[in-house]
Formats: C-alpha cells, sequence, structure tokens
C-alpha cells in the first residue's frame, strides 16, 4: 500500500467497506469534515491548521505544500486526520494601474478554474497513531507568530515523513502537541499484542501521561518527544485496536 | 464635498481596519480570509480615499463568516 499521509479524495456519503478508511481518511459531503469510525471514540478534539506540509525527512523539496488554506484538524483516540474542501484556490495574479485591469479578470478566472478542479474531491490526510515516530511543537510568536505542530511518521524501510500543520497564531501548538503525544501513546498501551518490552510500555506510559509540552523562545528547536517504537503505514497497522472486523461508520 | 469624502473615508477605513485588527487568528482562518491582506487593502484603500469601498467590501464579504463557529477546541486555545 502507497502511503503519502494524504491525498486527494472523492466526496462521499461515507466509507463503502471496511477498508475504505484504513490507509486514508473517507470525505463526506460537508465541507472540511471526514468520516469518523468507533476507534476513534467519543472525545474528538478538533483545531484548525492553515498550512500543510509534507516532506520526506532530509529532503530538500517538500512532497506536498498547500498555504492559506482552511484544514479541519482532528485528534481522536485513533489517529490525526485533516481535511480541506478548498484546498485548490486558484489567483494569485496581481497589476498596478494598467495591471489591475488584467489581473482582476485573471483572478476571477483563475478562481472559477480552480473552483471546477476541486469540485466533488478534498485533500485528506491521517496519522494513525502507530506510525507515529514523534511529536514537536512550537509556539513562536509576535508579528511573524509560527504556531505549528510537527509529527515525524514512519515511511516504512529507513524513511520517514515530517509532516507540518502550521496553526492560527492564537492557537496553542504546545497543546495540541501534549494531546496529541497522550493519545498516541494511551492508543499504543491500549492495543499492545504483547510486543512491548519493559521499558517501550514504561515509556509509552510515561507519555500517556507527559507533561505539558513546553517551548522555549530562543532556543531554536521545537519541543517535542519521540515513541519508543513506530510501525510502518499499512492495512496491518492500520487495523490495530479493530477488534476483528469492527466497521468504520 | 471632496474633503467630507475623505475624511468619511477616512473614518470607516480605520474603523474597519480596527475590527480586522482585533479578531483574532483563528477567527480569520475559519472564516478562510487571509488576515494580512484584507488589512493591508483596507488600510492602503483608505489612504488613497478609497476606505469607504474597501470597508463596504469587508462589511458584505468577510463580517458575516466571523459569527460561525471556529471549530477550535477551547482547550488549544492560548491562553493570555
Amino acid at each position: 500500500v502507497s502511503y503519502t499521509v494524504c491525498t486527494i479524495r472523492e466526496v462521499g456519503d461515507g466509507p463503502d467497506e471496511l477498508a475504505d478508511g484504513l490507509i486514508y481518511p473517507v470525505p463526506l459531503e460537508q465541507a472540511d469534515s471526514v468520516a469518523v469510525e468507533p476507534r476513534d471514540g467519543d472525545d474528538v478534539k478538533s483545531l484548525i491548521c492553515t498550512a500543510v506540509e509534507i516532506r520526506i525527512a532530509g529532503a530538500k523539496k517538500p512532497m506536498l505544500s498547500v498555504q492559506k488554506i482552511r484544514a479541519r484538524v482532528l485528534l481522536t483516540d485513533a489517529r490525526l486526520t485533516f481535511a480541506c474542501s478548498k484546498f485548490d484556490k486558484g489567483g494569485g495574479w496581481w497589476g498596478i494601474g494598467a495591471g489591475a485591469l488584467v489581473a482582476i479578470p485573471a483572478n476571477v478566472g483563475s478562481k472559477a478554474l480552480a473552483a471546477r478542479r476541486r469540485r466533488g474531491k478534498m485533500l485528506v490526510g491521517q496519522i494513525r497513531y502507530p506510525w507515529i515516530k514523534s511529536v514537536y511543537a512550537q509556539n513562536k510568536g509576535g508579528w511573524n507568530a509560527v504556531k505549528m505542530l510537527r509529527v515525524l511518521v514512519n515511511a516504512g524501510g529507513n524513511q520517514e515523513f515530517r509532516v507540518n500543520l502550521t496553526l492560527p497564531s492564537d492557537v496553542d501548538a504546545t497543546a495540541a502537541g501534549t494531546e496529541l503525544i497522550r493519545r498516541a501513546a494511551a492508543f499504543r498501551l491500549a492495543h499492545d499484542e504483547g510486543e512491548f518490552g519493559e521499558e517501550e510500555r514504561a515509556r509509552l506510559t510515561e507519555l500517556a501521561s507527559v507533561d505539558p509540552l513546553v517551548w522555549v523562545k530562543g532556543t531554536g528547536q521545537m519541543a517535542g518527544e519521540v515513541f519508543p517504537t513506530s510501525w510502518g503505514p499499512g492495512e496491518k497497522t492500520a487495523s490495530f485496536g479493530l477488534h476483528g472486523g469492527e466497521r468504520s461508520t | 464635498m471632496i474633503t467630507a469624502w475623505i475624511v468619511i473615508s477616512y473614518i470607516v477605513g480605520l474603523a474597519a481596519v480596527i475590527d480586522q485588527v482585533r479578531r483574532p487568528a483563528s477567527e480569520w482562518a475559519s472564516a478562510d480570509r487571509n488576515r494580512s491582506w484584507w488589512i493591508g487593502t483596507t488600510a492602503v484603500a483608505a489612504f488613497f480615499a478609497c476606505g469607504v469601498f474597501a470597508a463596504l467590501a469587508y462589511f458584505i464579504g468577510v463580517l458575516p463568516r466571523f459569527g460561525q463557529r471556529d471549530g477550535i477546541d477551547e482547550g488549544f486555545r492560548e491562553k493570555r
């Protein structure tokens, strides 16, 4: 199964079969929304991100970079999802004086074409908790504020994806990071199939109730925690906690 | 008459800019509108005595979108 964290999918009424939402979430008709599954639990927390960047760790160019968007991010008991209906906005033309006369219709046309391209589609992505290697956050404030949540995801083999979610400047990225760490650790502990050693279990127990992350200004580093183990994305690792055939809804 | 128009444009443009600045970033993100672009455009338009037009566009095109719930969990909001 090829997994690149996110993809563009057709919107629909919900998953047709169990495997539909294992690797990528299933987008619904409602803007920026995905189908939730029983594993997600009742306490789903939501926030908004304004940019998504995904790159293979160490690569110069990102695999995907979408800026100035509104994507709904969900933190559930089993995964982190994000969904953006308006992922292709068009526009970007500008001009002064006579140039403005060209830029205005060019923008109108470009936006109309973008709306046509994305009709019935949604940019969706998810990171299931077994795939997470580490979670980081930064709360850079001020005029050039950058609130960011960074998740390093096991990409299989020796590779990893670096997923950066940029949050609005009045959102506490460290609070979101802490919540993600706690939930991911709790999920792994709850669905341990006897593969953790004592040390791993102790570390996961520690992470399940980890103290709130504290980002220190001026250090140039993000605050975060590293998980003791992670699994590569695949149908098997995406099925942890399904309890033999529980169906997605 | 022209002086009155310029003064009104300044006042209305400034009022719109103040309203734009005081709204939190998450509200703008939720409304799917670019905060910097709107503040910049309204300020420049006000300076060139077109603040009324920019403010009108803001009041019609952006302001109604702010009323909706932004969907950010309260626990994730920065405490000031």
